[in-house]
């Protein structure tokens, strides 16, 4: 194993309940990077570069994810032709959202691209699912268009598919990948979501997630149920990986996931992946992109070491000083610049602002980063500015 | 009678009684409630109430869901006693994600939001090209145009859209309403939109008052 780059510690260090020689500063610039380079506006300076050279550039640290069968922010086939290695592997079944694995002997899966459409059909003894997937923002981003799950009859079917999943990691390739980083970041997981989210954002879309689980709750419960069970060999391999920071990886808003829901199919399964996480070693976060401020009593008590992306206003529904408040000092806030602040209409006295309010707030729980990615018009000046803020408050402590 | 068999629907509306409400229907058309009342002053009336459980932060997402799910269950019981032409609507709405964004969750919701508060609702999908927008709202002879937009990639051709409107000579005939997590008062104002709103509850009062602008004007 080797040694923790000077990056790492600085990250690790407000994990572990250490104050940090200055805030780290991790942003995600993947998607403007992608969508930059694909539309050919990437600026002079770091055309020819790769990404993480472009991080040197920007003296900040690379949040790398490994998803599932993908590395964020590279579009690998069928999606696009990048190469990177990936750690993880869905061996067989459905995989990271909307991804498949190899088919086995009762259950065929055909996946194929056509288009700006993929469509992906799992055929088993109780019928078939198809999904679809279709591309947007110039290729670099799919969103699913048609739910696997049409009715509370086809849950026997997802159920069937779940029961053949299996997961696996490549060591050599994490070797890869983490060399291909050469400290320059950390590699951090995003897990399965929880249960009912991946109802919501996967399986079933929310609309008929929520009136299924009214109309149907028995079945609704039993599929969850299966979900978990079958998570847990994903969670079996992520514990034995070297991976040291755990993103659950919600996507949580409250609009959609009330304290009422939270409290009951969220808090217990947050409690108890933490817990076993923990354990393992491993510090856990989770993704909360939306409105929060109703769950924001709540996170604390889940167990989670820290909350990404919460989004201030006025792009989100907090305030810097609820979240503070919310958080106690205990929790890691990752991500914190709201994007909106990088788009062109915001002022940089205005983005230096927010920027060093963040900071004041949360001065030993903060993994400085924006909230929860620069959007693809977002300003490089603003880019650069961070780090000679960071420095600022680091000599003002 | 015919009045308390109308409170029932409302009853059912606001608490989301999905099992209940084709019942509640049926007995109210029974005591006399004509089809067009009962969606009105049972349904519209409970949904109301349903939206101001939402702001008063009691009621949520799924909460309004199942709301539209319950209107829902109640229409199809109601439609074959709802005569077309005695239908008054609220005003004609033309809704759709822009063109590059497949986010629909917030759109849907205006949509059916709208719908249960009497207007009728022309929802063009996702992904919908600016021709389309213009062509739709023009040939619907549509009040309101709502766009919504999730992504800061895509929040660019909400000003696209509108100068399809200007470019078309009917800007002047409709008002444009915007929605979205990225859309600010301060962008809406800067392209040119009349307004934008926060949340499907937020549209509807929004539109409402659109509506009487229109009117005035």
């Amino acid at each position: 194993m080797r040694e923790e780059s000077e990056i790492e510690r600085r990250i690790m260090s407000v994990f572990r309940g250490e104050r940090p020689d200055r805030v780290p500063w991790m942003p995600r610039i993947e998607h403007w990077y992608n969508v930059n380079r694909v539309l050919g506006t990437l600026p002079e300076q770091f055309r020819g570069l790769s990404l993480v050279e472009i991080y040197r550039e920007l003296n900040a640290a690379m949040r790398l994810y490994v998803v599932g069968d993908w590395v964020f922010g590279f579009l690998q086939p069928p999606y696009g032709s990048d190469v990177m290695p990936t750690p993880f592997k869905t061996v067989s079944g459905a995989s990271w959202m909307g991804g498949a694995g190899e088919g086995t002997e009762e259950m065929a899966i055909k996946r194929e691209k056509a288009g700006d459409e993929i469509t992906t059909e799992y055929k088993t003894p109780f019928g078939t699912l198809r999904s679809v997937e279709r591309s947007s923002e110039h290729g670099r981003a799919w969103y699913i268009v048609e739910y696997p799950v049409k009715t509370v009859e086809d849950l026997k079917i997802l159920q069937h598919i779940l029961e053949r999943t299996r997961y696996g990691f490549d060591e050599e390739a994490f070797e890869k990948l983490d060399q291909w980083l050469g400290g320059q970041g950390m590699i951090w997981i995003c897990a399965l979501r929880s249960p009912l989210q991946r109802l919501f954002i996967e399986y079933m879309g929310v609309e008929r997630t929520v009136i299924s689980l009214r109309r149907h709750k028995d079945k609704v419960e039993e599929i969850m149920e299966t979900i978990k069970q079958v998570d847990n060999k994903c969670y079996d391999v992520i514990k034995k990986s070297p991976i040291k920071v755990v993103n659950l990886a919600d996507n949580l808003d409250c609009r959609i996931v009330s304290p009422d829901l939270f409290k009951k199919y969220y808090l217990p399964y947050y409690r108890e992946r933490c817990d076993e996480l923990h354990r393992a070693g491993k510090y856990v976060i989770t993704h909360a992109d939306g409105f929060v401020k109703t769950l924001l009593p709540l996170f604390m008590e889940t167990g989670l070491d820290g909350v990404e992306a919460v989004t201030f206003k006025p792009v989100g529904d907090v305030s810097v000083e609820e979240v503070k408040d919310a958080f106690r000092e205990k929790l890691v806030l990752v991500d914190g610049i709201p994007y909106w602040h990088f788009l062109p209409e915001v002022s940089m006295a205005e983005f230096e602002k927010i920027t060093r309010k963040v900071i004041h707030a949360f001065p030993d729980k903060l993994v400085l980063a924006i909230s929860d990615e620069l959007p693809p018009i977002g300003e490089l000046a603003k880019m650069h500015r961070v780090p000679a803020i960071i420095e600022e408050e680091a000599r003002l402590a | 009678m015919a009045e308390e068999a109308l409170l029932a629907v409302k009853s059912c509306t606001v608490n989301l009684d999905v099992d209940g409400i084709a019942k509640a229907v049926d007995t109210a058309l029974k005591a006399g409630n004509s089809a067009y009342s009962i969606m009105m002053d049972g349904m519209a009336v409970g949904m109301e109430e349903v939206g101001n459980k939402y702001e008063a932060g009691e009621y949520f997402l799924s909460e309004l869901i199942m709301a539209g799910e319950t209107v829902r269950e109640g229409m199809q019981v109601l439609v074959p006693y709802l005569k077309v032409e005695n239908m008054k609507t609220k005003g004609t709405v033309v809704i759709g994600s822009v063109r590059g964004d497949l986010h629909d969750i917030g759109k849907n919701l205006v949509a059916m939001m709208l719908r249960s508060a009497g207007f009728e609702v022309f929802d063009l999908g996702v992904d919908v090209a600016r021709e389309r927008f213009v062509e739709e709202a023009g040939g619907r002879k549509a009040n309101i145009v709502g766009m919504s937009a999730l992504l800061t990639t895509t929040m660019g051709e909400m000003k696209e859209v509108i100068t399809a409107f200007q470019l078309a000579g009917i800007r002047d005939r409709v008002k444009i309403i915007l929605g979205g997590a990225p859309v600010t008062k301060e962008f809406a104002e800067k392209i040119g939109a009349d307004a934008n709103g926060r949340d499907a509850i937020e549209a509807v009062k929004i539109c409402r008052g659109l509506m009487n602008t229109l009117r005035r004007g």
